[in-house]
């Protein structure tokens, strides 16, 4: 690591508002981000994050520091009480659903989870 | 699928074939090209269970009521069902033969197994549409776990037990039955290079990939009787329950314990039910650290039930003269004079589970060194004292048993 003295990490990990206000002022955009779950990965449920300009009907949008989430409501049912965040970790830089009270379990790569029924 | 269409001077024979075959006293008589058998109408079947040995290999053929089928339907079926089963659903994306797979929990347990059938028909076809074979005692659970993870994919889930059945034909001729088109009652009409209308004799099912000697699978309308050669006899569904049990093959909710059972230890790999190569489904973690781990120290064999003081079994011999009471599925199995042992610590002194039986035979979930090799009494798997023979088991009501590993089974090379 020393070698690369270019490479800073901050201290704190931006959050989850900061690194998409610099991601839309990069790209001169206005796109929100969207949290899906779908069916699917090894444990049932997974997430599906994606930059989105477009906009449902069932949407629910939650606004911090200029930037915006937005949930349609059947996936907001299961991560209800979750926090976004961007996660910069040695194994990669995403933004990730973290703390998710309604999950059970979730595989090795934090993508996929199972419900409490 | 469809018959090659005849040409007109073809029809015309076609049309009179058939006012002949009305007339006539026997009906439905063709050339089945491999046994030389004749097509059999289905008034001919006589609906009264015949006796075969179960491991004979007389053409017989049962309807199999325990079933149940479950129809998903839609463009999505394919990517949902991916994500659901153990095995590969590309296999059957694009209709042909059916394949056996199981539903898992996150955990990695055994929710059900089942048949996926792509239904080769329909004027859409390939439009994706997908019957699910499975237990009748869970098929309402199944349908709870489908509609669980539907959430946005267009597909409908509907229960179709009430217009389709499931079906088993086994024996020597069975295997030529599933992919072989044959001529229809007219092709004896037909002149010499004449075009022969074909069919094939069912649409949805497939050749049983858990084992050859359960011969074909395959899904009808309820109404309907299976159009067979006349070599097959229609026997009742226990005859096929009896033959899936002298060669260790599980089926169903009382051998699968809902979830609690594990795929390799329920020999789900060894019936060609687990693709270890697939990308992500529900419950595949346990399942692929499993396979890579390679062990597996548990798996459900068959069993020879006796009594106490009768003589000791030396292979699996089917009695149709004894009607054990059997205890229940998930039961405990100890060794004989594990009762004066249990002060060890060892938690109950179970070695094994009870799936089910009947007469004297049945399945059992058995710890590897209790499973003795088809052939004799000598040891076959397993990790503790190498070279003792396994001992005896003991059912949860005090019958004895014994277990026997399947001689299909993957066999070690000899040192």
């Amino acid at each position: 690591m020393a070698a690369h003295g270019n490479v800073s990490r901050s201290p704190r990990p931006a959050s989850c508002g900061q690194r998409l206000a610099e991601i839309n002022r990069r790209e001169g955009a206005a796109r929100a981000l969207r949290v899906l779950v779908d069916a699917g990965g090894c444990h049932g449920f997974q997430y599906r994050l994606e930059l989105t300009d477009r906009s449902e009907e069932d949407d629910v949008v939650f606004e911090r520091d200029g930037s915006r989430v937005v949930v349609d409501a059947m996936s907001l049912d299961m991560i209800r009480g979750s926090t976004i965040d961007f996660v910069d970790e040695l194994i990669g830089s995403s933004f990730q659903v973290v703390g998710n009270p309604n999950a059970e379990s979730a595989c090795g790569c934090k993508t996929s989870f199972s419900i409490k029924i | 699928m469809t018959a090659t269409r005849p040409a007109a001077a073809a029809a015309a024979l076609l049309a009179h074939s058939r006012r002949a075959a009305a007339a006539s006293a026997r009906p439905q008589i063709a050339l089945w090209r491999a046994t030389g058998a004749r097509w059999l109408s289905s008034e001919a079947h006589p609906d009264r269970p015949a006796v075969h040995l179960p491991l004979g290999d007389a053409d017989v053929f049962a309807r199999l009521d325990g079933r149940a089928v479950v129809r998903i339907d839609g463009p999505d079926s394919v990517p949902f069902l991916q994500g659901m089963v153990t095995n590969q659903m590309t296999l059957v994306e694009r209709g042909g033969a059916g394949i056996l797979a199981a539903f898992l929990n996150a955990q990695g347990r055994i929710l059900f197994d089942a048949f996926i059938f792509p239904e080769n028909k329909g004027s859409e076809f390939p439009h994706p549409s997908f019957l699910i074979d499975c237990d009748v005692m869970v098929a309402e659970l199944l349908e709870t776990h489908l509609k669980r993870y539907k959430l946005r994919r267009k597909i409908a889930i509907s229960n179709a037990s009430d217009s389709l059945a499931v079906w088993q034909a086994w024996g020597r001729s069975s295997d030529l039955l599933w992919g072989s088109y044959v001529s229809r009652d007219c092709a004896r009409h037909v002149p010499i290079g004449g075009i022969v209308p074909k069919e094939s004799f069912c649409d949805v099912g497939c050749r049983d990939p858990r084992n050859k000697q359960l011969g074909v699978r395959f899904v009808l309308d309820r109404a309907a009787v299976p159009k067979l050669p006349t070599t097959f006899e229609r026997v009742g569904a226990d005859e096929f329950t009896l033959r899936r049990m002298m060669l260790g093959i599980p089926e169903g909710a009382a051998d699968f314990f809902y979830e609690h059972s594990l795929p390799l230890e329920s020999n789900l790999e060894f019936m060609s039910g687990v693709d270890f190569r697939k990308g992500c489904y529900l419950g595949q973690e346990l399942t692929i650290r499993t396979y890579h781990t390679g062990v597996t120290r548990k798996r459900i064999v068959p069993i020879q039930i006796f009594k106490a003081d009768q003589a000791l079994p030396t292979q699996l011999t089917l009695d149709r003269g004894v009607s054990f009471e059997l205890p229940e599925s998930q039961s405990d199995l100890k060794p004989v004079g594990a009762a004066e042992k249990s002060t060890r610590g060892r938690g109950t002194g179970a070695v094994g589970k009870f799936c089910s039986g009947m007469n004297n035979i049945g399945l059992a979930l058995v710890r590897l060194e209790h499973v003795h090799s088809s052939s004799g009494s000598q040891q076959i798997l397993g990790e503790d004292a190498p070279g003792a023979p396994p001992g005896d088991l003991v059912l949860s009501n005090g019958l004895h048993a014994r277990a026997f590993a399947p001689a299909w089974w993957p066999q070690a090379p000899p040192a």
